[in-house]
């Protein structure tokens, strides 16, 4: 057993910390305005979902290299390596591509994971609680609750709207930057 | 002196002196127990199998150990930052237990699995109902705890596991050792030694190997063919290296063989010939994944002779030199590589 230079993931292990913070209070502020929940509870909530989605990322990923086409992985090698792309992959069309399908796949996780969470516990405030006369009109209360998942949904539309574009400006103004050579 | 000794052996005694019969000290004086009876069962003949009496009052005396030090962090937390740490490190003791042995090792299983195991001992002390023996915890907070507890620890272990995935891609493209990683969102940069261009010196010295094999004793038109045929068909050239290279690998590997690197099609061999009398330059440059345009560059450059009996003598006096970038200067070569230095590179 020797562990003569392993290379620790540090920066990436930093900057997934700080974007995991940044997003987490941009959704958290969100999710506070739209569910009208107390501020630890909308952190809780932000950090639950964002921790959520992003193992279901590492995990995807990490499960999915060792099938991918060559190319692909030297593409993915580059980029973790140089941040530079390689090979014939054709960045303009698989950069938004890949950007797209991450935004609605972490919507979707995070979606679920509030449904999950929903079912773990009752979320004291999260969705407007029916009172029982509500309840006995099995209509009414479909059509409320179906109600409930739009308004859910598009809050965390709007809230991963927020938290991606601020990410993505990071990340755009640290290409940009030059402390980094 | 001697009453200082006395009062730091009655604290330490009264630290250690089981308070009742179920308490972590009489886990710990058990552990202690069983590792000495371990000890007395040894046989130096016996092949060390786990179900040996050794073995199994070694693992006896682990587990002892073990519940010892989650049963004390259970009593006095070791509170940090406002976190008990105590179940990563009861943790840490089971994936050494379970993963890590001086027959077989698993350090790799161990580390990737550590947050995991301990997100699981910290989560267990909620499910244990005095009355009913095993309960589901109903507070919200509780339950809010032990999911953030098991994603932060999933996230862990997926760093870990993404850490070990990046030094699998140096282990089998070790040419991308020879590269900065100085524009890298993910890693830090380092400064690189020889070690990291080994790859490139192995390769070049290679091509110098059979420089040597194919041309001494030749003529100069045997010569001149070889160099030619090397320059209009530098990828059979290069078959001819990596293959070589990967036979003397599978010859020289002790113990467990090395996956050949992959990355023998990212390699560009080069054979440059010059006057006067022929100055041949050998050299291999990393095509592969790279920071620059230019990869880094691995150049040796020997001399062909014709004695008086025309036949062909080569020689390489000067170092090896490696060129990281244009812009810098290049880096001369001073020892010589162990031909199985790829070997030491982690192999977790």
């Amino acid at each position: 057993m020797s562990f003569p230079d392993l290379m620790l993931p540090l920066r990436a292990i930093a900057f997934q910390a700080l974007f995991l913070v940044v997003a987490v209070a941009i959704e958290a502020t969100v999710l506070e305005r739209e569910f009208g929940t107390s501020r630890p509870g909308s952190v809780l909530y932000a950090l639950l979902i964002n921790l959520a989605s992003t193992v279901a990322g590492w995990i995807a990923f990490l499960a999915l290299e060792p099938l991918l086409p060559d190319n692909w992985r030297m593409a993915a090698m580059s980029f973790v390596f140089f941040n530079q792309v390689f090979g014939n992959l054709d960045v303009s069309v698989v950069l938004p591509v890949l950007a797209f399908v991450t935004f609605l796949s972490t919507l979707f996780l995070e979606l679920l994971t509030l449904g999950l969470c929903m079912k773990l516990w009752s979320p004291a405030g999260l969705s407007p609680q029916l009172s029982p006369a509500e309840v006995r009109y099995g209509r009414a209360q479909r059509y409320r609750s179906s109600g409930v998942a739009r308004h859910r949904r598009n809050a965390l539309l709007k809230a991963n709207g927020y938290s991606y574009g601020a990410i993505l400006l990071m990340l755009l103004v640290l290409q940009r930057a030059s402390f980094l050579n | 002196m001697k009453a200082l000794l006395q009062s730091f052996w009655q604290s330490l005694w009264g630290a250690l002196r089981p308070a009742s019969a179920y308490s972590w000290q009489t886990a710990l004086w058990m552990s202690l127990l069983a590792w000495l009876l371990a000890q007395l069962a040894r046989s130096p003949e016996q092949v060390q199998s786990p179900i040996s009496v050794h073995g199994i009052l070694t693992s006896l005396s682990w587990m002892f150990l073990i519940l010892a030090v989650g049963w004390l962090t259970l009593e006095r937390p070791l509170k940090l930052l406002g976190i008990n740490f105590g179940p990563w490190l009861t943790g840490a003791l089971v994936c050494l237990f379970l993963f890590v042995r001086r027959d077989y090792s698993f350090p790799r299983t161990a580390l990737v699995t550590w947050p995991l195991i301990s997100a699981a001992i910290a989560a267990v002390p909620e499910f244990i109902d005095i009355e009913s023996g095993f309960s589901i915890p109903r507070g919200l907070r509780v339950r809010q705890n032990i999911v953030l507890m098991l994603l932060v620890n999933l996230l862990l272990t997926s760093w870990i596991t993404f850490s070990f995935r990046l030094n699998d891609w140096l282990l089998r493209y070790p040419g991308l050792r020879g590269e900065a990683f100085s524009q890298s969102f993910f890693l830090m940069p380092r400064d690189r030694d020889e070690e990291d261009f080994s790859r490139g010196i192995t390769i070049v010295r290679e091509m110098e190997r059979q420089l040597g094999s194919n041309v001494s004793g030749q003529t100069q038109s045997q010569v001149e063919r070889w160099l030619l045929d090397n320059q209009t068909d530098p990828l059979i050239f290069r078959d001819l290296v990596m293959n070589t290279l990967a036979a003397q690998r599978a010859e020289t590997a002790t113990g467990r063989p090395l996956p050949r690197p992959k990355d023998d099609r990212f390699w560009q061999l080069e054979t440059l010939v010059s006057e006067p009398a022929y100055q041949v330059e050998l050299r291999a440059r990393w095509i592969g994944p790279r920071a620059n345009e230019a990869g880094h560059l691995v150049k040796h450059t020997c001399k062909v002779d014709f004695g008086s009996n025309l036949r062909a003598t080569v020689s390489c006096p000067n170092d090896m030199i490696v060129i990281t970038d244009p812009k810098n200067d290049p880096i001369p070569v001073r020892r010589a590589p162990a031909l199985d230095s790829l070997e030491t590179s982690p192999t977790l």
